[in-house]
Order: C-alpha cells, then structure tokens, then sequence
C-alpha cells in the first residue's frame, strides 16, 4: 500500500511527467488550430482548450480523441505544484527558479480563472443611441416581458440552453407556464407564401403562422451567425394561450394579453444589464490619405451612472478600452456606413493575473540569471586570481 | 512526509473543485423601458416632421395609451365588467403581402384557419371617408379565446397608399368590439394625414426596422429559389445566400446584398465584379455593351456574365443588379465555371421570380 502512494507521489512529482505534458501541450495547440477551419476560434477554444477531454462526433456517436486543455493544463499545474511540495528546500540560488514557477502556476490558474469566469458581450451603438445593455454574441434568451407598467419592464429572461423541446418551464413571475414545443439551434425562416408545399405551422398566434421555420445545420463560421428559433406554448390555469413562433431573425417582439396584463415575447442575444448607460457620441473612422486602408477607429461615448456620479465623455479605440464597473468595452468593429460602433465589452474578474503572473515571472528570471551571473562572474575571477 | 502528502492531496483536490461549468439559469429583473430608438414614428403629438402625421378625434369612452416602438396610436376600450378591446394604428411600408395575407394573419390571432383567394371578395367590405378608401374586415372567433370565457373578434380597416398600408384594428372580446362598432367607423371618418415637411418625399424614407410580415431575411424583396439550391444561414450583409452543386463536383456560391443608395454606381461595381475573376476594368461604354436587361414586371436588372481565371481556375461570375426605389440590390453567382454554367438558365429563371411584396 505505501509502494503503491510512493510510486503514485512520483508520477505526479517527476520531470519526465512535465516534459510529456509540455509536449502534449504543442500537439493540443497544433490540432487545435487545424481544427479551427471547421468550427471557427470560438467553438475550438470549447472543444480543445475548455474540456477534459476533447471529443469528436463519429456518426454521432462522441468519441474521445484527445486529452482538452484542462486536463493537461490541470495536470500541469498540480505536477508543478506536487514537485514543489515535495522537494521544497529554499536556498537563496534557486530563489530566482522558485519565484519564476510561483509565477508559472499563477498563469495557469489565471488562465483556467479565464475560461470559467470571463463573459463576453457586444454593445452595438447607432450614432446617438444609448444603452444601458449589451448582448451575447453566442448565446440567446427567450425573454416574457411584462410591459403593463408605464416606466418599467419585468423580464424573465429563459436561456435559450433550457429550450428543450417538449421541456415545461416555470417562473414564480409567469402566471403561465412555458412550453417549448420544439427548439431549432439555427433555422431559416420564410415567408409562407414562399414555401408552397410546407406543413402547417405549430404557430397559433403572433407572426408565426405566416411563417415557415426550417432547421439549418449550425454554423461555426465567423462571418456567420446561428438564428436560434423555437415553438412555445404559454399554458395558464384555464388552458393554452396559443403557440408563438419565436427566433433571433424577429427582433420585433410579439405582444398578448393575459390577465389585463401586457406582455411581449422575444428571442433575442443574451443581455447583461448594467447600471450605467453608454451613448454613442461619435464614431470615427480614419483612413490613410488617398486609400480605403483603415488607420485608426474610434468611439467617443458618454458614460452615465443611474445615481448621476459619473457622467463623462471617454474614447475609446484600439488597444484603449474603457474599464468601469468590472467591465472593459473594446473597439471592436463598426458597420451602417460608419454609422454604428460595435463595442467588444468582457467581464472577466481574473484580468489582472496574467500581468501579475507576467511580473513574477520577469522578476524571477532576472533574479535567477542575476544570481548566476555573480556566481559565474566570481567563480571567473577566482580562477583568474588563481592562474 | 504524512504533511507533504496530505498537501498534495488537498492541492489537488482544490483545483478541481474550482473547475465548474457555466450555469444556464432563469433570470427575472426589472429594467426601464427602453426609449423608442431615434427611427420614424407617427403619433398623435411630437410627429416627426419627416412623416405624414395622422390626426383623429378619440371616441368617448377610449383610452388613449402610450404608443410604443411600432404603434402610432393606442386605445383601451374597457366595459364595466372588466371585458376589453384594444385599438391600434400601424403602418408598414408596402403592402405588406396584401389583402388576403392580411385577413388570413388576422384570421389567425383568432385561431381561425386561412381563407382561399376565391372566397377574398366576400372577406371585407369598402368604406370611403375623407381620407380615402378603407378596407374592412370583420371576424370572430369560433372558439372562447379571451381567458377561456370570450370569443375574440377582429374590426379591422386598412388603407392602402403607394409608399405604404395603414391599419386601424380593433381587438378583443367579441361583443365589446361589436358595441364599439360605430365608434370605430367614426374614428375612420376623423382620420386627417398631413403632408410630411416639404422637400422630403414619402419614398424617401427609409423604412422603419419593423415589421408587421418579417420576410426572409428582412428584405424587402421576394423571391423563389430553385429546390436544387440549397439555402446556407443568412448574415447581416447578405439578405438571401445559398449554395448551388455542380453535377459533376463543385459549388458555386450565390449571395443577394442590398445597399442604400447607388452604392458607389453601376460602373464601379461590375468593375469590381470583373476584379474578382481576375478580368481587368471595363469603361462604361464597354461594359453597357457586355451587359443586357432583364425585364421582370416594373424591375430592371442590369445582367453580366463574366469569365476569368483566378488562383482555383476558370471562374465564372454570373451577376444582376437591381436598383430598387433608395436600394440597390446586387445578385452574385460565382463559382467554378463548369458549376455556373450549369446553373445560368436557373439563375436566370430565378431573377424572373423576384417581386416585391
């Protein structure tokens, strides 16, 4: 038994162990981005870098074909840490090394930190517009607004992960339940008189019937995007309420009454909501005189919080983002003839760590070849001494 | 040595645990409701000088509401015991897939079923008023809709314009809009528009970013591809997109984009088409000779046809430009020159189905 946890502590302190993974790393790295002509660089960093195991869909059956980047990432990080608890002994000539690894395992969890915790968004802005919001470039939400009072909304926003088709889900704030008939990841939609053979629509009310919705492949292109689409039933104490067609592709919601109440119905990108609002003041986009090449683009926004103590102008362009509220809004692109601003905007709580990391790291390099190169430089002129 | 393993155990055993996933969870909260984006509106006060504003005297009794994002006046009808109809006024540029889509659209909120184009005629009745003729059209449910206890019923009237249909639609419990149903032809009668502010034409505007009818895509065009082609995910750019396969290997792609305006001119563009097959620019003259029209009702697409020879071999751009009233609408088929050839009497078959709604 202790053979067994011995020779289990020394799989897990050895260098050989650490050389393995560093190579597996490379190979990760390299399929990986082979791998990105097909799902584009948000779906690989899921499938290879964000698993513990990276599977491939054979005839859809999921088949592990290699270790993800948290399993050789998390291997890593305990192998380093393992081998320092085991053979810690501090002397000052290998403090530089030591402080160099403590700076390596911060850059690892930082980076595993990363991929659980960042969130990542877009504002789009039209010149003038303001908002107190930005949306989710990869997921969606069926949002049910109560819109009956005159000033404000409640929203009971459904991610569009739960829509699972003959799934019923429940809100306290819902005097109805909602049941998702059917739930398509990407589909397109047509007008009815365009399809002339297409079966009769699940839809009973609001746009739908006019409609026919047909299930696309999902795409992982960049240049394109999924139109999530999906049938619900509302269903209230006295019975269905009908069956609303609801997709990404309608951006007008779909209003009802029930109870004396008005509601709407939307699918729509996921929304954070802040307590602050963005106005777009100006966009600009500057080119090289005489060509289309772009040189520089930028936003000048005003930021405003809801308890009136920032109100100020900022601008915001490459490489200069604004950072408020644990948020940083980006440039990130523009479209409308120059006319709308898009606004990366990325909440990740754990941003500061790959500069510590890269501190420690700088810190402890210099420390450790500084140390070295008194030892050489003494030991040099010792022997010069000698000869 | 017991410390040291018991470190390595509880380090590992850390790190794992902080390894979750991202959870997917039903959220509820309250946010202001947001302000109406800077887009055309009409209403009853603070029109926009762009627009036809719309005037009418409110029948005793209505409500008037605030007008959203889409509405242009908004009405409560209340009876005593708490039964009650909703009046609203729209407007949609077009016509929006005309008279019998309409009836049939509100044929289906009251979970009727569609009516044939034969039995149109008997659908709706006409009314002249001051400021035109109306359409009427007025429907009731066959089954309980309203909260399980009252059929629904539809009094609706649209006047069609050139630019635009406006509607006028009274909803709600059946025999609330019927005791209504004369103030309703009232309200019609009151109805004035005033001319939008001189120098801008109604077909200026650009259209609001609603619709009543979203059609493929949110163009303004219709249109029936082949069922050889198949349909790909559309992007903000393209408004329609779909692969077309060659009989012997090969696809070709065809994309349908519009831009306002002139979008740079047809000289500009062909040529820009020409650069993509590695073909060098033409001068308008020469490219008015390598180009023909193509009639399809009142629409005109200005047809090239070119063959170069790019980096993947011979490539073939099979192209049609339609401008469209403050629109330019540009159809692209490229690909391999054995694959657009093949597909050139259905792209041009196809053109011949594009309409506007």
């Amino acid at each position: 038994m202790r053979e067994i946890g011995k020779s289990f502590v020394q799989f897990f302190v050895s260098l050989k162990l650490t050389v393995v993974l560093l190579a597996i790393s490379v190979l990760l790295v390299f399929f990986a981005t082979l791998d990105q002509t097909n799902l584009g660089i948000w779906g690989i960093q899921h499938k290879w870098f964000q698993s513990f195991i990276v599977l491939q869909d054979v005839k859809g059956i999921p088949v592990p074909i290699f270790p993800g980047g948290y399993f050789v990432g998390g291997l890593l990080f305990f192998n380093l840490i393992a081998a320092h608890i085991y053979r810690f002994k501090f002397t000052w000539k290998k403090a530089g090394l030591l402080l160099t690894h403590f700076g390596l395992i911060i850059l690892l969890v930082g980076e595993l930190l990363s991929g659980l915790w960042q969130e990542e968004y877009h504002m789009r802005l039209d010149n003038g517009e303001t908002k107190n919001y930005s949306e989710s470039p990869h997921f969606d939400e069926l949002a049910i607004v109560n819109a009956s009072d005159p000033e404000w909304d409640d929203v009971v926003a459904i991610p569009a992960q739960l829509l699972k088709r003959g799934k019923t889900l429940q809100h306290p704030k819902l005097p109805f339940r909602v049941v998702v008939k059917d739930f398509y990841p990407n589909a397109q939609l047509q007008m009815r008189n365009q399809v002339p053979n297409a079966a009769p629509s699940p839809a009973t009310a609001g746009f739908g019937p006019e409609i026919v919705a047909t299930p696309l492949p999902v795409t992982y292109r960049q240049d394109e995007r999924n139109l999530s689409t999906a049938y619900v039933e509302l269903v209230g104490p006295q019975g269905s309420l009908g069956t609303w067609l609801v997709s990404t592709n309608i951006e007008q919601p779909q209003s009802f009454d029930y109870e004396g109440k008005t509601w709407r119905l939307v699918l729509r990108p996921e929304r954070l909501y802040t307590h602050f609002t963005v106005q777009l003041v100006k966009f600009s986009h500057d080119r090289y005189a005489g060509t289309e090449i772009p040189k520089n683009f930028s936003s000048k926004v005003r930021l405003k919080t809801d308890d009136g103590h920032t109100d100020r102008e900022v601008l915001i362009y490459m490489n200069n983002p604004l950072r408020f509220q644990g948020l940083t809004f980006y440039q990130s692109g523009f479209e409308n003839n120059d006319r709308t601003s898009i606004l990366q905007v990325v909440r990740n709580p754990s941003w500061l760590l790959p500069y510590v990391a890269c501190l420690i790291l700088f810190v402890g390099l210099t420390l450790h070849f500084g140390i070295s190169l008194v030892a050489f430089a003494s030991k040099r002129s010792r022997s010069l001494a000698v000869a | 040595m017991l410390t040291r393993s018991l470190l390595l155990a509880l380090a590992t055993a850390s790190s794992f645990a902080l390894v979750g996933c991202r959870d997917a969870k039903i959220a509820s909260y309250r946010v202001r409701k947001e302000a109406a984006p800077p887009q055309p509106q009409m209403a009853m006060t603070g029109a926009s000088a762009e627009l036809p504003k719309v005037h009418w005297q409110t029948p005793a009794g209505w409500q008037e509401q605030p007008s959203g994002n889409v509405r242009i006046g908004s009405f409560l009808v209340t009876a005593t015991d708490g039964r009650k109809a909703d009046m609203s006024i729209t407007q949609f540029p077009g016509t929006v897939g005309g008279d019998l889509a309409n009836i049939n659209r509100w044929r289906g909120q009251l979970q009727l079923g569609p009516i044939a184009e034969q039995d149109l005629a008997n659908a709706f009745t006409t009314s002249t008023v001051p400021s035109g003729t109306y359409s009427i059209a007025d429907i009731i449910s066959d089954q309980p809709i309203i909260e399980g206890k009252y059929r629904g019923r539809i009094l609706g009237a649209w006047l069609k314009t050139p630019e635009r249909t406006w509607f006028f639609k009274l909803s709600g419990e059946s025999e609330l809009v019927g005791a209504n149903r004369d103030a309703f032809m009232e309200f019609l009668k009151s109805v004035t528009f005033e001319a939008p502010a001189a120098g801008t034409s109604m077909s200026d505007l650009a259209a609001p970013d609603v619709s009543a009818a979203p059609i493929a895509q949110n163009t303004a065009l219709l249109w029936t591809a082949p069922a050889d082609w198949t349909a790909k995910t559309a992007t903000q750019m393209r408004k329609g997109s779909y692969t077309l396969h060659g009989a012997s290997g090969g696809e070709a792609d065809l994309s349908i984009i519009s831009f306002p305006g002139e979008a740079g001119g047809i000289v500009q563009n062909l040529n820009r088409w020409r650069g993509q097959v590695q073909l060098p620019p033409l001068s308008p003259t020469e490219l008015a000779s390598s180009s023909h029209t193509l009639a399809n009702g009142n629409l005109r697409f200005t047809v090239v046809d070119f063959l170069g020879t790019t980096s993947a071999g011979p490539t073939r751009l099979l192209g049609a430009v339609l401008p469209l009233e403050n629109e330019t609408y540009f159809f692209k088929l490229i690909g391999p020159d054995a694959v657009v050839t093949q597909h050139k009497e259905g792209f041009m078959a196809f053109l011949k189905t594009v309409k506007t709604p």
